[in-house]
């Protein structure tokens, strides 16, 4: 039996040493992360910091058993890719008289053996990677620390306990499964796929998916609209549409890669392009066999990748969103209305400035005029007033602000939150205004943006941004902001710390009068029912400080998961190729008998592996993409750098898994 | 004129533990416009010798010419390109591709590096109705018959014009009326269009409709019988040497076979 075992090993030992390697690197990940949870020392120096720090090992938590349970499912689904393969010899084992309890047994031990091997290569490899998270960790959440390598026995002891099970039962499974497999008869590879016929049942189910997968990217690309119509109608709730499209899409993508996909690869395989194009024809027609025999693990490995680059581009988005959040809420170290000043002046040292902006405004309040029916139409509400070149003046220094251009009587409306006010040909902006009541003055609306001078806190509710005459002419109460750029320093600091933990507020009556503009505006310091209320004062660096934490975790968890499942993605797409190359061998050693230059026979494998790997990586890129431009109208587009960066990165390691396979079935 | 020129191979599988000598010092000629037949016991180097010959396989040492080239001089894409349009090449286990159409399958050489011949479509069609595939020209190998099978191979094999076919046990899985209609076939091809054909079989019937048989065994030359006169003379020189082969085996009559 012994010699049995050794026997397929040395038989199988790429494929062997390949799925070893990758579930190595998901336990070295699952090791890293358990390591960061059980070093108290580290958390418990974070823990000064803030609650976000101590609800760290928490978090990291909830990470670690998804992904643990990731990992689980990637193995049992990896098993059943490497056992099935076998089935063919072990059912010539079976047949030759070998007990199938002796060969149960064999798989039993030789699964024991990988897990092994697994954990001790996956150990040496967490050790390694512990302290390159902890670092990435620490730096994402902008803690000053630095660790070394986390060497946790006891992490390693209870990693090693959840795996004996797990490779038992991968054991136990692979032994029954031997059980079940026929002997007597010859064993029969899975259907060797003859291209299915274009049937017009197959037709109208490849249609029909085309149909639903474009409505649905349709309804997701204009899910805000589609939402706000959906609840104005009596249909129900906006929510219902997104789970509709959500399904709606899923259904139409299974469809498409099940029908629609073969059925148009199986019309290209007749046109002479393909047909008189020995590498086009046999890419092609491999293509379309994998799409009839393995649409699962396609389908799989598309939402796997649509998930991975979701959940690394939100995470970017978020984090993205937090870092402009911060930005647009104060764009300087420190922004004060009067009274804000009034209680801070004889604190504040002249030395610690580096720059002081003053921004003028005038408070107003205004009614909005859309189309009839269409978000917004109709809102009142408070705006502060900026002149043209006030705005400018700031423009020059505030990163984000954009140079406008306005004429008399036009106007920019600086609203948070504008995602309902975004342009998408379901609802296109024209001839929307604003009237100022109390002054009778009407703006054309020119544009709406999200970027307030000074940033968003130190607005009672929107911006307006008007010509300087427009300005001039309006006669309303006075409210300007004024921002300092800070040195950096100790005494600063503390002074920051000091002006952070002093809460003051200004209020502005919202009562309907004052709205309406039949009552004067007043500001004051003491909170009536409905008043409309900011910060008098406001700082940027503990908000910041707080924002790295939240989003940097958040980041991390992301980046973690992206990693295990794009490791999962590729892997399956490997460990498939490769089976199909070792199945598919002796077609490659007919056309290279038939003298098939071994340039063309690799330029084949490159198209196939490009083909394969490239499907999820596009559909998956899209899917996600829309997901994401979801996300970013609800969080008013903090921008797509990061996010382009992330994905980039994602695609590159991919593609790396992309070559590695197009290597070794070169090589098979 | 010499078309093909075996001189001093040898073939050794394996490693210093395990040796099998498939080849062992075989030199034997053909000349252009012949129809030779190798017969050998099973296991006597006969696939071997005619990979050897296809490039398939590299000699362990003497040599092999053919058309005056030497194929050990060859590098790997000149021996590409030496299969793909000198050779024609039936092999024993008809290698057909089981994703591509018959039509296909028979074309798939010709595709291989452009520019495609503009007849490709008449050829096809010649091939197809010389070989009765008309019929089956969008089906899957898997859709046909062991010996429509063979029949799609030996069409492959013709269609890029080769000078010389060397063919493994070509009829191995047709019945004798189709066996027949393929040998004649190669025979027209032969005589009409000289092309050089080396056809392995285990089947007296098979090997008379060659003019000369190389018999071979343990890798080595052993005998040959050469066409002199009708074919049943021919055929019966050639059970006799099939016995001497096999030291006295048992001696069919004609008339099973015919
Ligand atoms: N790839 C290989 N590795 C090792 N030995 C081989 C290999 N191919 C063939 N042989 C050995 O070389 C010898 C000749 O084999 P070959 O296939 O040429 O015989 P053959 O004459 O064609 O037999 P048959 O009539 O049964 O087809 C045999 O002993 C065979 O076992
Ligand atoms: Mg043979």
């Amino acid at each position: 039996m012994g010699r049995l075992i050794r026997s397929d090993f040395h038989r199988y030992a790429t494929i062997n040493r390949l799925y070893v390697a990758m579930s190595a690197v998901m336990v070295a990940l699952l090791y890293a992360v358990l390591a960061l949870i059980e070093d108290d020392a580290l958390f418990a120096a974070a823990d000064r910091y803030t609650e976000v720090s101590a609800a760290a090992p928490s978090v990291l938590l909830v990470l670690l058993v998804v992904a643990l349970l990731f990992t689980i499912i990637f193995l049992l689904y990896m098993n059943t890719l490497l056992i099935e393969r076998r089935a063919r010899s072990i059912s010539v084992y079976r047949l030759l008289g070998m007990p199938a309890g002796r060969i149960g047994l064999t798989l039993f031990y030789e699964s024991l053996l990988l897990g092994a091997q697994t954990l001790v290569i996956g150990f040496a490899l967490g050790l390694l990677l512990s302290k390159f998270l902890a670092m990435m960790l620490l730096r994402l959440m902008a803690l000053p620390m630095t660790v070394g390598l986390l060497w946790q026995p006891h992490a390693m002891l209870e990693l090693v306990a959840v795996f004996t099970v797990v490779y038992a039962v991968i054991g136990v499974i692979n032994g029954i499964y031997v059980a079940h497999i026929p002997i007597g008869r010859r064993y029969q590879l899975p259907a060797q796929g003859l291209p299915t016929r274009v049937t017009g049942w197959r037709m109208v189910w490849a249609t029909v998916g085309w149909v639903l997968l474009i409505g649905s990217y349709l309804g997701a690309y204009n899910l805000v609209h589609l939402a706000y119509a959906v609840s104005q109608s009596r249909f129900g709730h906006g929510y219902v549409v997104l789970w509709a499209v959500l399904a709606v899409g899923l259904v139409g993508l299974y469809l498409v890669f099940r029908y629609s996909l073969p059925t148009l690869t199986s019309r290209l395989v007749r046109l002479p392009f393909f047909r008189h194009h020995a590498v086009r024809l046999l890419t092609l027609t491999n293509l379309n066999e994998r799409l009839q025999r393995n649409v699962h693990s396609l389908f799989l490995t598309t939402l796997l990748a649509t998930g991975t680059i979701t959940v690394l581009g939100s995470g970017a988005i978020f984090y993205q969103f937090g870092q402009a959040g911060v930005n647009q809420s104060i764009s300087m170290d420190l922004v004060a209305s009067p009274y804000g000043l009034k209680t801070t002046y004889h604190d504040l040292n002249p030395d610690w400035i580096k720059q002081t902006v003053v921004l003028p405004t005038k408070l107003a309040a205004g009614r909005l005029h859309t189309q009839h029916g269409q978000p917004g139409d109709g809102d009142e509400t408070f705006y502060n007033v900026i002149a043209l070149k006030d705005y400018q003046r700031i423009a020059k220094v505030q990163k984000g602000l954009a140079k406008l251009t306005l004429k008399p009587g036009q106007a920019v409306m600086a609203v948070y939150g504008r995602s309902l006010y975004q342009h998408t040909w379901l609802n296109q902006r024209r001839q929307w205004s604003i009237t100022l009541p109390r002054t009778g003055q009407k703006f054309q609306l020119q544009s709406v943006s999200n970027q307030f001078p000074l940033g968003v806190d130190g607005y009672f509710d929107r911006a307006l941004i008007v010509t300087d005459h427009d300005y001039q002419a309006l006669a309303a109460p006075r409210d300007p902001m004024t921002g300092y750029q800070l040195k950096s320093g100790k005494q600063v600091e503390a002074f920051v710390k000091k002006a952070a933990n002093a809460s003051r507020y200004d209020f502005l009556s919202g009562s309907s009068k004052a709205l309406t503009g039949e009552k004067s505006l007043q500001l004051s310091q003491t909170e009536h029912a409905g008043s409309y209320s900011r910060s008098a004062l406001r700082l940027k660096g503990p908000l910041l400080a707080q924002m790295n934490m939240l989003f940097g975790l958040g980041l991390f968890v992301v980046i973690l998961l992206g990693l295990i499942f794009m490791i999962a993605t590729a892997s399956i797409l490997l460990m498939k190729q490769l089976i199909i190359a070792f199945q598919e061998r002796q077609s490659r050693q007919i056309i290279r008998a038939l003298g098939m230059p071994t340039r063309a026979m690799h330029q084949i494998i490159n198209w196939q592996t490009t083909l394969i790997f490239g499907l999820p990586l596009v559909v998956g890129t899209f899917n996600a993409w829309l997901i994401i431009h979801f996300f970013s109208l609800y969080l008013d587009n903090p921008g797509y750098s990061l996010v382009v960066m992330i994905v980039l990165i994602y695609a590159l390691v991919y593609a790396g898994f992309g070559a590695l396979t197009a290597r070794l079935v070169r090589r098979s | 004129m010499r078309v093909v020129d075996v001189a001093h191979l040898t073939k050794i599988y394996g490693h210093r533990l395990n040796r099998v000598t498939a080849l062992n010092d075989l030199s034997f000629h053909i000349d252009a416009g012949e129809f030779v037949g190798i017969m050998g016991p099973s296991g006597a180097g006969k696939s071997t010798l005619l990979n050897t010959i296809a490039t398939i396989d590299t000699p362990t040492s003497g040599e092999v010419i053919v058309a005056g080239q030497s194929l050990s001089q060859f590098s790997e894409s000149e021996s590409a390109r030496y299969r793909r349009e000198q050779l024609g090449f039936i092999f024993q286990e008809f290698n057909l591709i089981p994703d591509l159409t018959v039509a296909d399958n028979i074309t798939l050489p010709l595709t291989f590096v452009p520019p495609v011949p503009d007849d490709l479509d008449t050829r096809l069609a010649r091939f197809a109705h010389l070989l009765g595939l008309e019929s089956m020209l969008t089906r899957y190998p898997e859709q046909l018959s062991l010996g429509q099978r063979q029949r799609v191979a030996a069409a492959r094999a013709m269609i890029s014009n080769p000078a010389l076919i060397l063919a493994d046990e070509p009829t191995g899985s047709l019945d004798s009326m189709a066996a027949t209609e393929l040998l004649q076939y190669l025979t027209k091809l032969n005589l009409e269009e000289d092309v050089t054909i080396m056809m392995v079989t285990h089947d007296a019937f098979t090997a008379s409709f060659c003019n000369r048989i190389i018999f071979i065994r343990d890798g080595s030359y052993f005998a040959e019988v050469t066409r002199r006169g009708p074919r049943q003379q021919f055929f019966d020189s050639i059970i006799d040497m099939e016995a001497t082969i096999n030291g006295g085996g048992k001696r069919r009559g004609p008339s099973d076979t015919f």
